[in-house]
C-alpha cells in the first residue's frame, strides 16, 4: 500500500528523469509555509513574441499535496505573485499563469490531490 | 557612405547613456530586442531603427523621416500589491527619456526629433503572465539625405 506522497510522486514524475524534488519555501506576503517532497518540474525555456520584442522565461511546474499548502490553519490556494524558494538551491520563483490559464491545477482523486503550481523564475 | 537610421540611432544611445535618469539602465542599439526575465533584475533598454522614409526635398537632397524606438523594460520585483508603484516609476523614466530627444538635434546637428510617441503598456499579456514591463517611445526625426 503506497503512501499518498508515494502515490503522487510517481504521477508527477511520470516520464523519469524530467522531474526531481526535493523541499520549498513557499511565501505569500510575511506568511511562509514548508512544504517537503515537493516535485520540480523540469525547467522550461519560454519566448514569446510580444510584437516584435522576444520575452525569455525560465518556467518551472511545482507539484506537491494540495493539502500541504495550509496558511493561518486554512486551506489555502496559490495566488498569482506568491513566491516559491528551492532550498538549498536558492533559486526563486514566482507564481504565475502560462498564457492567461490558472496558476494551478489540481489532479488526482478527492483526498488525494495533488497541485501543480506554475512559476517564472526571478533573476 | 552612411546609413541614415542607424546613425541617428546610435546618436540616441549616445545621448540616453549620457543622462541622468531616476533609475539605472544601460541602452543599447539592436535589430531584435531580447529581454531574458530570468537574469537581469534591473530596467533594460533598447534601441531599435523601425523605418526610414524618404520624399523628394530638393534638386540635391531627399527628406527622410526616421524613426527610433526606444524600449524599456523590467522584470518587476516588487510583491504584486506594489507593482503599480513600480510601474509608475518606471513611467517616470519614461517622461525623463522623452526630454533628452525631443526637440533635440542629433548627428551632427543633421537630424532633429520632431515628436516622441509612446505605447504606454506595450504588452499586456507579459503584465499579467510574467509581470513584465514593456513599454516604447518612438521618437520621429527629420534628416536629409543628399541624392
Amino acid at each position: 500500500m503506497s503512501t499518498l506522497m508515494e502515490r503522487g510522486l510517481a504521477m508527477a514524475t511520470r516520464g523519469g528523469s524530467r522531474a526531481a524534488g526535493g523541499s520549498i519555501l513557499y511565501e505569500r506576503g510575511d506568511n511562509r509555509l514548508t512544504i517537503d517532497e515537493a516535485v520540480f518540474g523540469q525547467t522550461a525555456f519560454q519566448v514569446e513574441d510580444a510584437g516584435g520584442i522576444r520575452v525569455e522565461h525560465s518556467d518551472r511546474d511545482f507539484i506537491f499535496p494540495a493539502i500541504a499548502m495550509i496558511f493561518a490553519g486554512s486551506l489555502a490556494t496559490p495566488q498569482r505573485g506568491d513566491r516559491v524558494t528551492i532550498i538549498g538551491h536558492d533559486e526563486v520563483y514566482e507564481v504565475l499563469a502560462p498564457g492567461g490559464a490558472q496558476v494551478y491545477r489540481d489532479t488526482g482523486m478527492p483526498g488525494a490531490m495533488m497541485r501543480r503550481v506554475h512559476t517564472k523564475k526571478l533573476p | 557612405m552612411s546609413v541614415p537610421s542607424l546613425t541617428v540611432a546610435d546618436a540616441v544611445v549616445t545621448a540616453l547613456n549620457a543622462a541622468t535618469l531616476s533609475q539605472s539602465v544601460t541602452f543599447e542599439r539592436v535589430y531584435v530586442p531580447k529581454f531574458d526575465t530570468a537574469s537581469s533584475a534591473s530596467v533594460q533598454g533598447k534601441v531599435v531603427p523601425k523605418f526610414d522614409n524618404r520624399e523628394m526635398g530638393s534638386a540635391a537632397d531627399d527628406n527622410a523621416a526616421i524613426a527610433i524606438d526606444i524600449g524599456v523594460m523590467k522584470r518587476l520585483q516588487n510583491a504584486v500589491a506594489d507593482e503599480k508603484a513600480e510601474m509608475d516609476a518606471l513611467l517616470l523614466l519614461c517622461e525623463e527619456i522623452k526630454p533628452v530627444l525631443n526637440r533635440k538635434r542629433f548627428a551632427d546637428d543633421t537630424a532633429i526629433c520632431v515628436g516622441t510617441a509612446q505605447e504606454i503598456i506595450y504588452s499586456v499579456e507579459d503584465v499579467d503572465n510574467g509581470r513584465v514591463f514593456l513599454t516604447a517611445i518612438t521618437a520621429n526625426f527629420q534628416t536629409t539625405v543628399a541624392v
